[in-house]
């Protein structure tokens, strides 16, 4: 694809982008919930694309493509299974964050853990691991960007300029107008994710198999036999298992649907959207395995597709590859910015004027757009450690997020305790490349991490507050969910 | 004393969720690596991921009617 048409199409993608930036900016109102949590009165249909944008990184379109063009239908298990789990917790918990939310102001998700265990130091470690874990994660979004950029073009834009591009997208959609400009972004983006990938069926189904495409996919009988390990698909599952309350970026959408009802939409939405994008990515993958097979590199099978179809498609394609990436990495910064200036930088400073508050957390915006951008140029094998391990040491938050809503004995210090035992011991397991038994890190961290929490909760007293805590938020998710 | 909460925090359909949810939790894995493993996962993954989603659509049905929107709480 030539240099100039690739540039065009961005062009293109950006300005629109930047229009609904501008018009949200119109409507940016002050503070921290106007700015972070767009004073919480988003519609269902915004909320539930932000949702699915947010969740679905550049991982689907290549990754999970690369999955099952090698490994076959494993991933559709794996990935089906997350979409399931997510849906199943997000009826039990998505009220309960809505309520707290309310009740006590809340913006980030580790403020509901220092509100309900009485401590900021619960939020703080809980915003910390979030950093650490994060920031690799949000890296391979860029590196993913940068990567696709120089293959699609033949070298004529560079590795890093493509970074560039993504970060400084990435930068202006958060900075402008906070969640407003990021949620109407994603809803763009969304819908140019999911448009994509079905004019890209349309053409593998009628051009690239004439013969018929479900006939071929069948002939690949060893790609419809589950060959994944249990072990394998246990560890890569579990900690995605749980995304939807151990992943800042998507816990704090859950504070933002103007109603009840818009709260339902997003769920409802986000299946919807799940459903059908799992199974196109999973088509994907079949298909180059079936077109293309013997590939050295499986994550390269989506861009040896999109080199045998025309050229207009595959641009669009890839500009839907690019606002996967971009629309989570924007979540993401936004999230991240607001969790170190509410959960840190409020912490050490309690006495800090919102005012202030909210301009350090809009500082750290390009502060942390850059930090991803370096480290994702350092290009270290670290990196892929660290991005693997994100999901993994983000589930060290489970325990204290179990507790904080269903346990009255839970406590601060056995919050503390479970995320930074669980945190290192998943953190030194993935850098050893130890898998105990033949599992993977994230099983044996959360066995510790939620025997760590127990015993510490039990040993130690749990805050005064705790049933009026719970209590309200009872009351609230029943009167206003179940009644 | 009962100190879990989730007794008594959760409501009737709350609670006949989370047993679907680990009914689904088995099922999800024991059939595809058992009976399945050579031949069917494809259409059983999809059935019993639609099953869960379409489930959500019922269980959460008493919240569509609920459009009105809401101020903090004070």
């Amino acid at each position: 694809m030539s240099r100039t048409l690739i540039l065009a199409g961005i062009a293109l993608w950006f300005t629109l982008g930047s229009l609904l930036s501008w018009h949200a900016r119109r409507n940016l109102g002050k503070g921290m919930i106007e700015y972070f949590l767009a004073d919480r009165k988003v519609g269902g249909f915004i909320s539930a694309m932000t949702y699915s944008a947010t969740t679905y990184s550049a991982f689907m379109m290549v990754g999970l493509v690369g999955l099952t063009y090698s490994s076959g239908i494993g991933s559709l298990g794996f990935e089906m299974t997350y979409l399931a789990a997510t849906v199943i917790l997000m009826v039990i918990f998505a009220p309960r964050y809505w309520a707290a939310g309310r009740i006590y102001r809340l913006v980030t998700p580790s403020e509901l853990l220092s509100k309900r265990y009485g401590s900021p130091s619960a939020g703080a470690v809980s915003a910390v691991l979030c950093l650490v874990m994060l920031i690799p994660y949000a890296s391979v979004q860029l590196m993913g960007t940068g990567y696709l950029l120089e293959i699609l073009s033949g070298g004529a834009i560079s590795f890093t300029a493509g970074m560039i591009i993504a970060a400084g997208v990435s930068f202006v959609f958060s900075w402008w107008a906070g969640l407003r400009s990021v949620a109407l972004t994603d809803a763009f983006q969304a819908v140019i994710m999911l448009a994509a990938s079905l004019l890209l069926l349309g053409f593998i189904a009628f051009a690239l198999f004439p013969e018929g495409l479900p006939g071929a996919l069948l002939a690949r009988r060893d790609l419809l036999e589950v060959s994944w390990s249990f072990p394998l698909f246990l560890g890569m599952t579990l900690p995605w298992a749980f995304f939807a309350v151990t992943n800042p970026q998507v816990v704090q959408r859950l504070y933002i649907p103007s109603s009840v009802g818009n709260l339902r939409k997003m769920i409802l939405g986000f299946s919807a959207f799940g459903f059908v994008y799992t199974v196109l990515c999973v088509v994907f993958g079949l298909a180059a395995a079936a077109k293309m097979p013997g590939l050295e590199k499986a994550d390269n099978a989506m861009a040896m597709l999109l080199s045998s179809v025309p050229a207009p498609l595959a641009l669009v394609v890839f500009l839907s590859i690019m606002a996967a990436a971009v629309s989570t990495m924007n979540s993401i910064i936004l999230t991240l910015s607001s969790m170190f200036g509410r959960d840190v930088v409020k912490a050490l400073l309690p006495d800090i004027s919102e005012e202030s508050e909210l301009r350090i957390c809009r500082l750290l915006i390009p502060i942390i757009t850059i930090a991803c951008f370096f480290f994702a140029r350092m290009q270290l094998g670290l990196i892929a450690v660290l991005s693997a391990m994100a999901s993994g040491g983000l589930l060290m938050q489970l325990p204290a997020t179990l507790g904080a809503f269903f346990w009255k004995k839970a406590t601060a210090a056995g919050a503390v305790s479970s995320m930074v035992v669980g945190g290192l011991a998943v953190g030194f397991m993935y850098v050893e490349g130890m898998k105990p038994l033949g599992h993977w890190p994230p099983l044996w961290g959360i066995l510790l991490s939620g025997a760590v929490f127990i015993a510490v909760s039990l040993a130690t007293k749990p805050p005064l507050d705790t049933d009026r805590f719970l209590s309200s938020v009872e009351c609230f998710v029943k009167e206003r969910f179940w009644s | 004393m009962n100190t879990f909460a989730g007794g008594e925090a959760l409501t009737r359909k709350e609670k006949l969720w989370v047993l679907f949810s680990l009914l689904y939790g088995i099922v999800n894995v024991a059939v595809p690596f058992t009976i399945l493993r050579k031949a069917g996962s494809f259409a059983f993954w999809n059935l019993i991921t639609a099953a869960v989603l379409l489930a959500g659509v019922w269980v959460t049905s008493g919240w569509a009617g609920k459009t009105d929107h809401e101020g903090e709480a004070r």
